[in-house]
């Protein structure tokens, strides 16, 4: 993609740690894009991103930076793409290895994703966690995200009881 | 530290919770209370759980490329809940599926017997019974189980096993016990499993029949308690001695088929072989009295109210000519006569047929032929015409339901409730011709057999024809002497009484060809009887008194058999219709 004008932008995280990105990098992220958009001249002061921190946003920039120049989704196959990714829990070679990290790296990855709305990378985050929580006995699944089990044993029996059927299935 | 998982707002939660599979799902509603109430607050991921639950996939046909969109998960969870209230409505009330046994560790398509086994239900739950002990499972033994409504059983050894099905309706809990054969056979002889060819359970009875055959030509039919094993107290006797075939003939090979079916105080023995023409026997296990015995090719039967058994024929009792599969319904009411008991009952004929390929087809443009009727086809449409048709009878006559499987190429069931079956009966008459109404007139009239008299009303609606308001009489009658000769009364009460010789037109009675004077009649007093049954009409009461419409006695007690109906009318007026 050799736009002749690659226009640069600062943003700002809220740790005052700034990035300076080329705009076709940053408007994978529709909520930058319609900031960028609402502003019709050049402006040198930084984007201020309060809700991302400096280490998640270098992760969610190196994202932006491999996808650039990929067509984003239109709001029209929106619809029946919604539909169609859920049934997939599948995420590509560079994808998986990317988000190869913490679990705490993890949640920021999404929290931000969904905040910046990089739909794409919402999904990556989101198919990671589902596809940890996959197979998993619900105890197991509490270990794994420090989850506290609130249920009485009777609230637990009777929960058990109800979903019997979905054993051995 | 706290959970990250827990921290994300519920929106990205369930961005999370979409991708996961129904079990996954299932799994995390246990983790904690706040997933449950995400996942139980979400229409779309209760439809994924409860499609899954059912064995079902949604069949969209949603693709980008035709631009269809699925109707929204709300949509399709009330679609699929409406479905599924239909489904389990008609399975609960048949409880279990005779199809669903598959036993543990073994292979669902093979009838094999291993110690555990799961009878899996159309209702989500699987139940697991076991058998005790470690048993030694030889081979080339016939260790199948049998359904009946409500009980799995199954031999071994001297043992017979029970699993008492929990019922989902009536919140009945799951038993498991077992009889020791030895105590009603004894320790002698061969072994006890060997000598009971065949049994049946009747659960609403407590009855246990089992069939033994200690001789050439002989059986042995014990009447046992369900759940002592002891001797039933309502049998007339322990044991009843039947013999079939005749002293010349070589003992066939009895042990082909045997077919046990019952109802109330009735219990019909079939029993078929290669060698000699199959026996069918009718008998009456509270009074000990044979009704008949019949010489009929039949493949099940079932018995559809306590008179009216059914059998169903693949072809015509003439095996040499290639039969169309039918259903026969016989009256067993006919057979009800002193002093032959084990007379040869083979002349009799079936009070209606029904052509299970012809009768029961609605054409493209009668859909609603048989509303009451709920045929369910498995597989393709197509029915074939297949002469390897063999219909199963499953039948819970408590909750009137009666469900006829039949194999053709792709199985079907036809559903439907003996109640149903009756109406049919009465309905699938000729239409009745219109006439100008006559004088009101008072009738009676006096009919040698009227075993199956049924009312019926063609239509209830007030806002109908004169013509075709107003309750009907069906009498069908029998000579004895000739049971070819048979010819149904239809008495209108609109109009006047009308006949019909067998596969002939209704006909104005004429009058003096049955109609008696009332006053004239000898041997009846004037009716008194303020209250009748319709014989065939199971749990219907007709209330009518003798002033305001009809009455109706039969017979007299001193000569029950020879029945007799005198009917007559007094004054009628329009007020009484569908009262």
């Amino acid at each position: 993609m050799a736009a002749p004008a690659t226009q640069q932008i600062k943003i700002r995280c809220n740790d005052e740690k700034e990035f300076t990105v080329d705009r076709d990098v940053l408007e994978r992220s529709v909520l930058i894009k319609n900031m960028l958009e609402d502003v019709t001249e050049q402006q040198d002061a930084p984007i201020p991103l309060p809700n991302v921190s400096g280490p998640v946003m270098a992760k969610v920039l190196e994202y932006c930076t491999h996808h650039r120049g990929e067509p984003l989704p239109s709001a029209d196959t929106e619809q029946s793409q919604d539909e169609t990714r859920k049934r997939t829990t599948d995420i590509s070679e560079w994808d998986q290895k990317f988000i190869t990290v913490d679990q705490e790296m993890l949640f920021e990855i999404i929290l931000a994703a969904n905040y910046l709305d990089i739909k794409s990378l919402l999904d990556v985050g989101c198919k990671t966690v589902a596809n940890m929580i996959k197979g998993k006995t619900p105890e197991e699944i509490r270990k794994l995200f420090n989850i506290v089990n609130d249920f009485t044993p009777e609230e637990e029996a009777q929960i058990k009881k109800e979903n019997e059927w979905a054993e051995d299935r | 530290m706290t959970s990250r998982l827990l921290d994300l707002p519920p929106e990205l939660a369930l961005a999370i919770l979409v991708f996961l599979d129904a079990r996954s799902l299932v799994a995390c509603k246990t983790v904690c209370s706040r997933f449950l109430k995400i996942i139980t607050n979400d229409t779309e991921l209760q439809y994924i759980i409860e499609l899954f639950s059912v064995g079902m996939i949604d069949n969209h046909n949603s693709s980008p490329s035709t631009g269809t969109i699925w109707p929204n998960a709300c949509l399709r969870l009330q679609t699929l809940k409406s479905f599924l209230q239909i489904r389990n409505g008609l399975y609960d009330l048949r409880n279990y599926s005779v199809d669903g046994f598959r036993v543990i560790n073994q292979d669902s398509q093979t009838d094999a017997w291993c110690p555990s086994l799961v009878i899996k239900t159309f209702s989500s739950h699987d139940i697991q019974a076991g058998i005790e002990g470690n048993h030694e499972w030889q081979d080339g033994r016939d260790y199948k189980w049998r359904y009946f409504p409500g009980i799995l059983s199954w031999k071994y050894g001297p043992h017979f096993h029970f699993v008492k099905l929990p019922g989902k309706m009536r919140g009945v809990a799951m038993k498991t016990w077992k009889l020791d054969l030895r105590t009603t056979f004894g320790n002698e002889g061969p072994a006890a499993d060997d000598r009971a060819v065949s049994y049946r359970v009747d659960v609403h009875q407590d009855l246990l029949i089992l069939m033994e055959k200690p001789a050439r030509m002989e059986f042995k039919v014990h009447f046992l308690s369900l759940t002592t094993g002891k001797r039933h107290p309502s049998a007339h006797s322990p044991v009843h001695t039947l013999w079939f075939g005749s002293e010349e003939a070589e003992d066939p090979d009895w042990s082909t088929s045997y077919s046990i079916v019952t109802y109330d105080h009735h219990i019909a023995i079939s029993i078929s072989s290669d060698s000699s023409t199959p026996q069918l026997l009718i008998l009456n296990w509270k009074t000990g009295t044979v009704l008949g015995k019949l010489s009929i090719q039949s493949f099940q039967m079932t018995f559809l109210n306590a008179h009216i058994l059914i059998v169903a024929k693949n072809g015509a009792d003439d095996t040499s000519q290639p039969g169309v599969p039918h259903l026969e319904l016989f009256d067993l009411r006919f057979l009800q006569q002193p002093g032959s008991a084990l007379s040869d009952f083979s002349a009799l004929v079936p009070i209606l047929r029904l052509d299970l390929l012809k009768d029961l087809e609605p054409g493209p443009d009668s859909t609603d032929h048989y509303p009451n009727w709920l045929i369910l086809k498995t597989g393709s449409t197509g029915v074939g015409t297949s002469p390897d048709l063999e219909p199963l009878f499953t039948q819970d006559p408590r909750h009137d339901i009666l469900v006829i499987k039949l194999r053709f190429i792709h199985p079907r069931f036809i559903v439907t409730s003996a109640g149903a079956l009756l109406d049919f009966l009465s309905m699938n008459t000729p239409t009745i011709p219109t006439t100008t109404p006559p004088a009101l007139v008072t009738r009676a009239f006096a009919i040698h057999e009227w075993p199956n008299c049924t009312f019926f009303h063609p239509d209830h609606s007030r806002d109908a024809p004169a013509s075709t308001c107003g309750s009907r009489l069906m009498i069908p009658s029998i000579s004895k002497t000739d049971p070819a000769q048979r010819s149904f009364y239809l008495f209108d009460f609109n109009t006047r009484p009308w006949r019909r010789e067998l596969g002939g037109e209704f006909k104005p009675l004429e009058n003096d060809l049955l109609p008696m004077d009332f006053s004239s009649h000898q041997g009846f007093p004037v009716p008194h009887i303020r209250r009748i049954i319709s014989p065939s009409c199971t749990g219907i009461w007709l209330n009518l008194t003798e002033d305001r419409w009809i009455s109706l006695v039969r017979g007299s007690g001193c000569n029950w058999n020879l029945g007799h109906a005198v009917i007559f009318r007094t004054e009628l007026n329009e007020n009484d219709y569908g009262s």
